[in-house]
């Protein structure tokens, strides 16, 4: 194991080797990438972190490896992480994400990253956020963060985002009501894809209509609704040009410090759930072993009492 | 600590014939592994910086067009020039004779299209380790 110095050091020259056996660590949650990450997240950028999230097949990872391309254009540094879920049956995970954005491939200031939800104690948001503190010590600015906004592991995800997309298609049925309760109300930016498809601008005003059902103030961020088509390269400046009106939004009056904030405060709590959920895990099935042995089992009585049990043993004594 | 076996599976080269390296890659889920699928027509330069940035434990590239031999050499070179240690194995039409000449160059298995599915799952889990920290 390479000293933590090491280690340090080459996170911050963007070592890909180093970076991406980090990055491992912190995805099989090893106890080690702590002490790492809390010597690299004051040295963190200042990233844009752009959540994009919508039904599968809508385009996502299209519109990212078109977006990469339009950030490189500029110069830009630009990282992805891409989320796949995990088989809550095998374990395994097949992550595609990738296939999308190979022209990137071979380019060294592109840095992608394909991560299966797996089923995390401390939630996926967690994680994810230890990832993203990795790029963003690395240098990376902006990231950009995909996945399929159909379960709440995923909708969580998004409250990691400064900037969150939600992505539409028309011809996937009826896109707007197969998304998770809540959805749409978290959009910064609404991207109606496939543009070139007819019935691409029905979807557009269904969501303004949508929209227009909200009422905002002036201080408020007015969601935009753009039509894209990264084949045709249509709408993709002005979808570059609505993230970055977002972000110039978020750095006036003192919002963004205040929504990071927020996603750091998520970040403790959900580490110190994890954290505590591991130790009662072990009190919990001492209790249990030598509870199953007592007379016949009413679960709600027994339940009762382990809990009653619990809360003296545990609880009341610290 | 949940650690899994991460492979990067791949197309190098020129022919587009994806059917059964997509075989290969859905049954490498479903026996648990977090498989990176790449698609078609990547070069050594593109699968060496995938393998590298997504951290995987091997690297498994299937070949039909018959440029094996220079392609996985290429792949080696590359991991060695960057000094990453992750472990290439092999699927596609291959004369034995290649796959002895393969094995020297250093990589570690090669499966000709007879290969069960099964086969490949069992030599991942006797042989590949999830790196650490
Ligand atoms: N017609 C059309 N097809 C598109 C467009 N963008 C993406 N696609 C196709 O939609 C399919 C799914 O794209 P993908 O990016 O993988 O979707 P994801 O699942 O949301 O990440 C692919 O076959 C793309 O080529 C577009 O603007 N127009
Ligand atoms: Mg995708």
């Amino acid at each position: 194991m390479p000293k933590v110095q090491a280690i340090l050091e080459g996170i911050l020259k963007k070592d890909a080797l180093i970076a991406s056996r980090l990055l491992r660590a912190v995805d099989d949650q090893d106890p080690k990438a702590v002490e790492i990450l809390e010597k690299i997240y004051p040295k963190r950028k200042p990233s844009q972190v752009i959540g994009l999230t919508g039904p599968p097949g809508v385009g996502k990872s299209t519109l990212i490896d078109a977006l990469v391309a339009k950030e490189r254009e500029g110069g830009a540094c630009v990282g992805v992480l891409a989320i796949d879920p995990s088989s809550p049956f095998t374990g395994g995970a097949l992550l595609g994400d990738r296939i999308r954005m190979s022209r990137h491939a071979s380019d060294p200031d592109v840095f992608i990253r394909s991560l299966a939800s797996r089923g995390r104690m401390g939630g996926l948001s967690a994680s994810l956020q230890d990832s993203l503190v990795v790029m963003q010590a690395m240098g990376y600015s902006p990231i950009f963060v995909e996945t399929v906004g159909t379960g709440q592991d995923e909708v969580e995800v998004l409250r990691v985002s400064h900037t969150t997309l939600v992505v539409l298609a028309p011809g996937l049925g009826d896109s707007i009501q197969s998304l998770k309760a809540g959805i749409m109300e978290i959009a910064d930016i609404y991207v109606v894809n496939k543009a070139d498809k007819d019935s691409a601008r029905t979807l557009q005003s269904e969501i303004e209509d949508l929209i227009g059902m909200k009422v905002y103030t002036p201080e408020d961020w007015q969601p935009r609704v753009i039509l894209t088509s990264p084949a045709y390269n249509q709408g993709l400046k002005e979808l570059q040009e609505a993230i970055k009106a977002h972000w110039t939004y978020l750095n006036q009056a003192g919002r963004r410090r205040r929504k990071e904030e927020q996603i750091a405060k998520q970040l403790v709590v959900g580490r110190l759930q994890d954290g505590i959920l591991h130790l009662l895990e072990a009190k919990l099935n001492h209790l249990l072993g030598g509870a199953w042995k007592d007379e016949i089992l009413n679960p709600y009585t027994m339940s009762n009492k382990l809990f009653e049990r619990f809360k003296q043993q545990v609880v009341d004594e610290t | 600590m949940e650690k899994k076996v991460r492979l990067l599976i791949g197309k190098v080269g020129l022919d587009g014939h994806d059917r059964g390296v997509k075989i290969v890659a859905r049954a490498l889920r479903d026996a648990g592994f977090e498989v990176i699928y790449t698609g078609l027509h990547q070069t050594p330069e593109a699968i060496v910086n995938m393998a590298i940035q997504e951290g995987v434990d091997a690297i498994g590239l299937s070949i039909l067009s018959g440029a094996h031999l220079e392609l996985f050499e290429r792949v080696l070179h590359l991991l060695k020039e960057k000094g990453a240690t992750i472990p290439v194995f092999g699927g596609g039409i291959i004369p034995p004779e290649d796959i002895v000449a393969l094995k020297k160059m250093g990589v570690k298995e090669a499966f000709t299209p007879g290969a069960l599915t099964d086969q490949i799952v069992k030599w991942i889990e006797d042989n590949i380790v999830p790196q650490s920290l």
